[in-house]
């Protein structure tokens, strides 16, 4: 059985807003890869199958163990929702493969991006009176 | 320098949320935490804010060189300004302009809050 060459994760983050505290959503967008690993084409049936599972990991290093938090189904390039971050200026990467269900073999993961999440100052509190 | 008199008040009153202890001569500021971070994410003084800063001056612009105390307990959200005077900060004969801001645990600072008249 073939393997997908290596999907082109982009994973150009963009945090669109903070939904809670420990919990960001953000859109997370790649390419899908158009090629197996012996340069044959996919075809684009099976290109409109494919699943990207989305892994994340506390290091860059460690994205290629990393956990799963993400699949996104039918051939999508994008994800939009909530990431598994922490804090606000803690960082997490992010990694991803591509498999066609119907022939079920998972790619390689994808080089892994990152995403910090940025220190954010309050906003200004509300001065009520001075009691004497 | 009596602007540079930086009181760091590691407990003003006890207790979560509970104003200081009143006296005779309590002149007691009181405030209303910010509920979201600028990014429009919540808020939870107990987690993410380090301490309020006290800033006193006769100028509606206040600069970092006007605070006059920090309270370093986040739940507390009143401070009472007759410590001050001890110190020879007051707001004599014509009042000064007293505002605030919150600094969370990553020492992000707020803008300053609109000021409260501070008068004798």
């Amino acid at each position: 059985m073939k393997r997908y060459s290596n999907v082109v994760l982009f994973l150009a983050i963009a945090l669109l807003f903070g939904i809670s505290s420990g919990a960001w959503a953000a859109t997370i967008t790649w390419s899908n890869p158009t090629t197996y690993d012996d340069s044959t084409a996919i075809g684009a049936s099976a290109q409109a199958t494919l699943t990207t599972k989305i892994y994340y990991a506390a290091t860059a290093n460690g994205c290629a163990t990393g956990t799963l938090f993400q699949s996104v189904l039918s051939g999508a390039i994008s994800y939009s929702g909530t990431l598994p971050v922490t804090a606000k200026g803690s960082t997490t990467y992010y990694c991803a493969t591509s498999t066609i269900p119907a022939e079920g073999q998972e790619s390689l993961k994808s080089p892994a991006v990152s995403y910090t999440v940025p220190f954010v100052a309050p906003t200004a509190p509300v001065l009520l009176n001075i009691v004497k | 320098m009596k602007r540079a008199a930086l009181i760091l008040l590691l407990a003003v009153g006890c207790g979560g949320g509970s104003a200081p202890p009143l006296h005779d001569n309590a002149e007691v500021l009181r405030w209303a935490q910010p509920p979201m971070f600028a990014d429009n994410t919540p808020l939870d003084i107990h987690r993410d804010v380090a301490r309020w800063d006290i800033y006193c001056t006769y100028f509606p612009m206040p600069v970092d060189n006007d605070i006059v105390a920090s309270v370093a307990t986040p739940d507390n959200l009143a401070f009472d300004l007759a410590l001050l005077r001890q110190y020879g900060i007051e707001p004599g004969p014509d009042g000064k302009l007293v505002f605030l801001r919150c600094v969370g645990i990553d020492n992000q600072q707020s803008d300053y809050s609109a000021p409260v008249e501070w008068r004798n």
